[in-house]
């Protein structure tokens, strides 16, 4: 009870933040404003709220239940890869963007994309699929709401009521504070989750009676000894993740978030502490996660143990449906939580718990950016704007915060799917396989709204490929093979393609339909091109 | 003597950027630690694999080179073309 308590009062607190931003809005560029902050956004705020818009319910729940299942490999996988990638690509692309907006007075990606190749349906084409891609992601948040406060109360507070009550403080603070509510609590919620992220490790490590002692266990035993190699993953599983973190770079979230900062020069100490930020975060969840593996005194995690050596030694007896229940039992999305209940006094549970559940609200971002997109992208770009005013346009945006945050609630009611999977096979495969738009765009003279297009389309019809082929097929199966070597074939987390992840082919393809599609078609005028690449 | 400047400018600039290339090049290379891949010992301070810690440090390792990075790479003419423009808005 008292965790629950704990955690409903972190959220009044978050609620009263958006609010408060909601009073500090300014009413002379009220779109700017409620979309952008005002470009207005200091260096600790810019900073805590940009890493903590990418900390969202995958990185902390997902990452420890993947660390749950497969052991070390976790933390270079996505942390220490998503640690060079992120920084690099701010570096490079963000303020490039940054300096494009400020000049231009962009709002989103797709406004700097019609600009920069002179389209109109092109860009709103990008619109769809950006916006179709980020709807996973914003379930996710959903889906891990729900998840967390379950785990918190014990059971208490029901699967449909957590993530009903996380969707409606995420979407009340997004309507009233927009951009500068959500930075607010992006803000405080990080500070959080840094806090309490090495508090937990303490006390969890303290009621296992030391990590140490749960290391040795596991190396000492033939079943476990694996999870502290990287031997559940191939090498080129491996290579493939690397690919993963271009979709932080090209979701519209991020895009939109780099016009928030002040200055330019905010982006210095951002790019330098990023990798910090990530270590500070990700070590305390990947561990915990691999550690929970000798955690079978608690009850929760002793029946998923149970479920995975049932599949691992009975796993082709079992029918499709029941492995897949199997498989859904020793889902590791809790494993934290469950630590938490069980080793952390119930007062520092509750902490620990809103601290979680802080990051799983990171989805407030994601609503707003695809809010913010709808009315600039569609509402604004067909006249809107001019017709009914920008009070309207910013009242627009505000119904799509609520529409956007019904959908994505029955959606995420409806299929809960462990969260890590959900994320990386289509929102985060899709988002990277678009990067070569933005580094296009960006760098190469060159490209045309044709090659923009073709790379688009291609990303859409793959992420409809890989989730029509998962659909089809249950895992584990090999679908194709040549001469003993597995071209394709699903994997009980995705689709495997010669040993890779989908990711890469769609990513190299979409880089080489931008580069073949616009070599042949003509470029935008002389005028545009001068105005992007004159300094 | 003016063209001499101008090589020996050209020639550092483009040693800089080759460097700074190759060095995060270097570091994605890295990222791949193949050699690591079967064994978890030795375990450091009794908690982590190796592999594991090395990629701990690897994250550290980036860091530095990011710090690196914003010094000797930072875009300062996108800076300047914008506060440009703004003083420029600004006068009229």
């Amino acid at each position: 009870m008292i965790p629950t308590i704990v955690v409903f009062g972190y959220l009044a607190v978050v609620l009263y933040i958006g609010i408060f931003a909601f009073r500090r809005s300014r009413t002379d560029r009220p779109a700017e404003d409620f979309f952008l902050a005002g470009r207005s956004l200091g260096q600790v705020v810019f900073l805590l709220s940009l890493f903590g818009t990418n900390m969202t319910a995958f990185a902390i729940l997902g990452s420890s239940g993947h660390a749950f299942a497969n052991g070390i490999v976790t933390f270079g996988l996505m942390a220490s890869s998503s640690a060079l990638i992120i920084p690099l690509g701010m570096l490079l692309l963000g303020t490039r963007v940054w300096a494009l907006g400020r000049r231009f007075g962009f709002i989103t990606p797709v406004q700097m994309f019609r600009d920069r190749w002179e389209c109109r349906h092109i860009g709103t084409v990008i619109f769809a699929v950006q916006a179709v891609l980020l709807v996973p992601y914003i379930i996710i948040g959903m889906i891990g709401g729900g998840t967390a406060l379950g785990a918190i109360s014990g059971g208490m507070v029901p699967f449909w009521f957590g993530a009903a009550l996380v969707g409606l403080v995420v979407m009340c603070y997004v309507f009233f504070g927009g951009m500068r509510g959500t930075a607010w609590v992006n803000t405080f919620q990080t500070t959080l989750f840094l806090l309490f992220g090495a508090i937990a490790l303490g006390v969890i490590g303290y009621g296992m009676g030391g990590f140490d002692q749960a290391i040795r266990e596991m190396q000492g035993s033939p079943a476990l000894s694996t999870w502290l190699t990287r031997e559940k993953v191939s090498p080129r599983y491996f290579f493939s993740y690397t690919f993963i973190p271009l979709s932080s770079l090209t979701f519209p979230h991020i895009t939109i978030f780099w016009l928030t900062a002040r200055r330019m020069g905010q982006f210095r100490k951002t790019i330098i502490l990023y990798p910090l930020c990530l270590l500070a975060i990700w070590l305390p969840a990947t561990f915990l996660g691999l550690v929970a593996n000798r955690a079978s005194e608690v009850p929760a995690i002793a029946r998923k143990l149970e479920a995975r050596e049932e599949l691992a030694v009975r796993g082709a007896e079992l029918t499709a449906a029941e492995r897949q229940d199997r498989r859904a039992r020793s889902s590791g999305d809790d494993v934290l939580l469950q630590l938490l209940r069980h080793y952390a006094p119930l007062w520092l549970a509750g902490l620990l718990g809103a601290g979680i559940l802080a990051a799983v609200m990171a989805s407030d971002s994601q609503i707003l950016a695809l809010s913010t997109m709808f009315s600039e992208d569609i509402f604004a770009f067909y006249e809107g704007r001019e017709r009914f005013g920008e009070a309207a346009q910013v009242l627009t945006g505000r119904v799509f915060v609520v529409i956007l945050t019904l959908i994505a609630y029955i959606v995420a009611v409806r299929f809960p799917q462990p969260i890590f999977d959900l994320a990386v096979q289509y929102a985060f495969s899709g988002f990277a396989a678009l990067s070569p738009l933005l580094i296009a765009a960006l760098y190469w003279k060159g490209s045309t709204k044709w090659g923009a297009l073709a790379s688009t389309v291609w990303t859409a019809l793959a992420v409809t490929g890989v989730a029509l082929f998962q659909f089809l097929y249950p895992a584990p199966e090999v679908v194709w093979s040549v001469a003993g070597v597995e071209l394709l074939a699903r994997t009980p987390s995705g689709t495997s393609m010669v040993g890779f992840m989908p990711v890469v082919p769609m990513t190299i393809i979409s880089a080489i339909l931008m580069l073949v599609v616009s070599r042949l078609t003509p470029k935008p005028g002389a005028t545009t091109i001068a105005r992007y690449f004159s300094r | 003597m003016i063209l001499n400047l101008i090589l020996t400018l050209t020639l550092t600039w483009i040693m800089k950027k080759l460097y700074l290339t190759t060095l995060v090049v270097l570091l994605y290379l890295l990222h791949q630690d193949f050699w690591h891949w079967r064994v978890a010992r030795p375990i450091v301070f009794g908690l982590f694999p190796i592999g594991y810690f090395y990629h701990l440090i690897y994250t550290l390792a980036v860091s530095l080179v990011m710090w690196l990075l914003v010094r000797q790479a930072w875009p300062a003419s996108l800076e300047a073309a914008v506060e440009e423009e703004e003083k420029g808005e600004r006068g009229r």
